[in-house]
């Protein structure tokens, strides 16, 4: 089986970090394009031992499972660009945060009958193999297809099949969780500092902390309240501490944090919907490294880009 | 090498999981002691195959390194009343906030020459092999006796040495950390259930999403706030998420609770020094209790919390 990429920036480079580490596939048999060369980690890809080309023409046929891995504004050309080169053995797996599987159907169906397309989020951890993702299986689908998925995201952390109605708020929680936690670890470790710690052992101890306190969550069938009841004991240093988080509101920011992850996915859902995109939404040095790729044909894409000469609305013939 | 714990509650509980787990000492050359019998973590350690007593004295004969894992306020009593059975092959490692080296050392010195003491400061997810532990060595106490206790310690968890006075630091970001998280950890998925998710999956989540951060974090050489960077994609979800949060003064509130907890820790060891030991700090049941065991005398143990018929302070009389 072989793995593709369109994209080669950071979850890229995250999940093929964590599918070697697991071992379930080599990496000569991954392939990941971008027609950005000069990416960090493009460079890192390449030393991995990962196929990496500028054409993403060039990843669909050497590929069974095909990771959109770019950004949600960028999916729509990509479609346009490699929706002529899917076969039957693709499955199209979509890791971009807000877009529908139903428009990557729409889109690939007019290059193909049955266009077997999943949609997952995942993380940024699969790459020490502690990810979590969550993935939903379109139309055309078989239940074959979610197993091949979730064994190959199990490989790197926690996954689990749900209704796509969910993956929004799975975005604001796990998607966008990594961000809260390494805000909590740098704020944690300026305590520590503050109350007399080298930086070093106060970065370290704060995030050992919050790594074993989630363990000993995920391990237990304890409420975390239960949990925290049990670390905090009569006039101890610890409930003085709970309380002045309580005090300034410590547990509703995360509520806010999590609503605001969530709502401005589904924003940028909506925007996607209606279609809203704009010439300017891709740039013109890479439009034009995407053109020079082989097979690329200006019509398939350049009109998403451009004033169409027949009709003045970019949608595509 | 046998392992005692005075105390059987909570940290006791947790150390004794993580280390028969890790296999680095078995069950059956642990001893445990406490004179409450009721405590649920008893049941447990009975369970995993300690050896369960009421008498600290028993435990610290059956021991060659023995912690103490009591609350701050009980160590003076314990120690007065194993004081006479400690011998030279004894490592007493401390895990009381707050209880400095010194303080154990001088009460000690009352039955032995040099007795070998550290103090530690550890945490509950030593239950599964994640604790930070960071410990300091006392003055009796020789490099060897810190490896061994690294070595258990290492078991179980992060640990290394530091200067006594950064314990109380320590105290408060990994000692009271698991506590900020499980808070955290229960807002996240009201912030999951609220946006739609079933609660389990929520707290799933949650937890995983924090512990793999926690992981990169702990594997990589760059600075949190460069992590942080990298999952912030421009215009998208992220970076309004973290908006809430720094609006909401998240990260100051962090701050705060690490002080907070190693104000307290440090007030806790104010108090213990001033040896303002109140004669019902110790519950009269409990006392009781204790003076059933064998060996103990009345001398030993009571004058702590009754008046000296010879003299007015509570100060212990020597054996």
């Amino acid at each position: 089986m072989s793995v593709g990429f369109i994209g080669a920036g950071q979850l890229v480079h995250a999940l093929v970090k964590g599918f070697s580490a697991a071992g379930v596939i080599a990496t000569h048999r991954i392939t990941a394009s971008s027609p950005e060369t000069d990416l960090s980690t493009a460079t890192s890809l390449r030393k991995m031992g990962v196929n990496l080309t500028t054409s993403n023409k060039e990843t669909v046929k050497r590929s069974d499972v095909l990771f959109l891995a770019v950004k949600p504004h960028i999916i729509p050309f990509v479609l346009d660009e490699i929706g002529p080169d899917i076969e039957e053995r693709h499955l199209i797996v979509s890791c971009a945060a807000g877009v529908t599987i139903s428009s990557i159907e729409k889109k690939l169906l007019q290059h193909r009958s049955a266009p077997k397309v999943m949609r997952c989020m995942t993380n940024t951890p699969v790459m020490v193999r502690e990810g979590a993702t969550v993935y939903a299986t379109g139309m055309h689908a078989d239940l074959e297809d979610g197993k091949l998925l979730e064994q190959l995201m199990s490989s790197v952390g926690y996954c689990t099949e749900v209704e796509e109605d969910l993956i929004d708020a799975v975005t604001g929680l796990s998607g966008s969780g990594p961000a809260y936690a390494f805000t909590a670890v740098d704020a944690l470790a300026d305590g520590g500092v503050k109350m007399g710690l080298p930086r070093r052992l106060a970065v370290r101890l704060g995030a050992q902390a919050l790594l074993g306190a989630a363990r000993m969550l995920l391990d237990s069938e304890q409420h975390p309240g239960q949990l925290k009841d049990n670390v905090a004991s009569p006039g101890g240093a610890t409930i003085h501490a709970l309380h002045v988080m309580e005090s300034g509101g410590f547990r509703s920011l995360l509520i806010n944090a999590v609503e605001a992850s969530c709502i401005r996915t589904r924003e940028l859902q909506h925007l996607a919907d209606q279609e809203k995109i704009s010439a300017a939404s891709i740039k013109k040095t890479t439009l034009k490294k995407v053109l020079q790729q082989p097979g690329v044909s200006g019509t398939g894409v350049a009109v998403r880009t451009g004033i169409s000469l027949n009709s003045p609305s970019s949608k595509h013939k | 090498m046998s392992v005692g714990l005075i105390g059987a509650g909570q940290l006791a509980h947790a150390l004794v999981k993580g280390f028969t787990t890790a296999g680095v000492i078995a069950a059956h050359r642990i001893t445990a002691s406490s004179p409450d019998t009721d405590l649920p973590t008893v049941a447990g350690l009975r369970k995993m195959g300690v050896n369960f007593t009421t008498s600290n004295k028993e435990a610290t004969h059956k021991s060659d390194v023995l912690f103490l894992a009591v609350k701050p306020h009980i160590i003076p009593f314990v120690l007065d009343e194993i004081g006479p059975d400690i011998e030279d092959r004894h490592l007493i490692v401390s895990c009381a906030a707050g209880v400095t080296i010194s303080s154990i050392e001088k009460k000690l010195l009352q039955y032995r020459a040099a007795p070998k003491v550290m103090r530690c400061m550890t945490n509950t997810p030593v239950v599964v092999r994640e604790g930070a532990t960071v410990y300091a060595t006392g003055t009796h106490a020789e490099v060897e006796d810190g490896k061994l206790l690294e070595q258990l310690m290492a078991s179980v968890g992060f640990c290394t040495e530091v200067e006594e006075d950064l314990i109380d630091a320590v105290t408060g970001l990994s000692g009271s950390g698991p506590a900020y998280a499980f808070t955290a950890l229960d807002a996240l998925a009201d912030g999951g259930v609220k946006m739609g998710l079933p609660r389990r999956l929520a707290m799933r989540l949650g937890a995983q999403a924090l512990l793999g951060a926690a992981k990169m974090l702990l594997d990589s050489e760059q600075h949190p706030g460069q992590l942080k960077d990298q999952v912030c994609s421009p215009g998208g979800a992220t970076i309004h998420a973290l908006h809430f949060l720094e609006s909401g003064g998240f990260r100051s509130l962090l701050i705060n609770a690490v002080e907070a907890s190693c104000v307290r820790t440090r007030e806790l060891q104010s108090l213990a020094d001033q040896e303002n030991i109140s004669p019902a700090a110790i519950k009269k049941t409990t006392l009781d209790k204790v003076l059933q065991q064998p060996g103990i005398s009345d001398t030993s143990v009571g004058t702590k919390n009754r008046v000296n018929l010879f003299n007015n302070r509570s100060g212990t009389k020597k054996v």
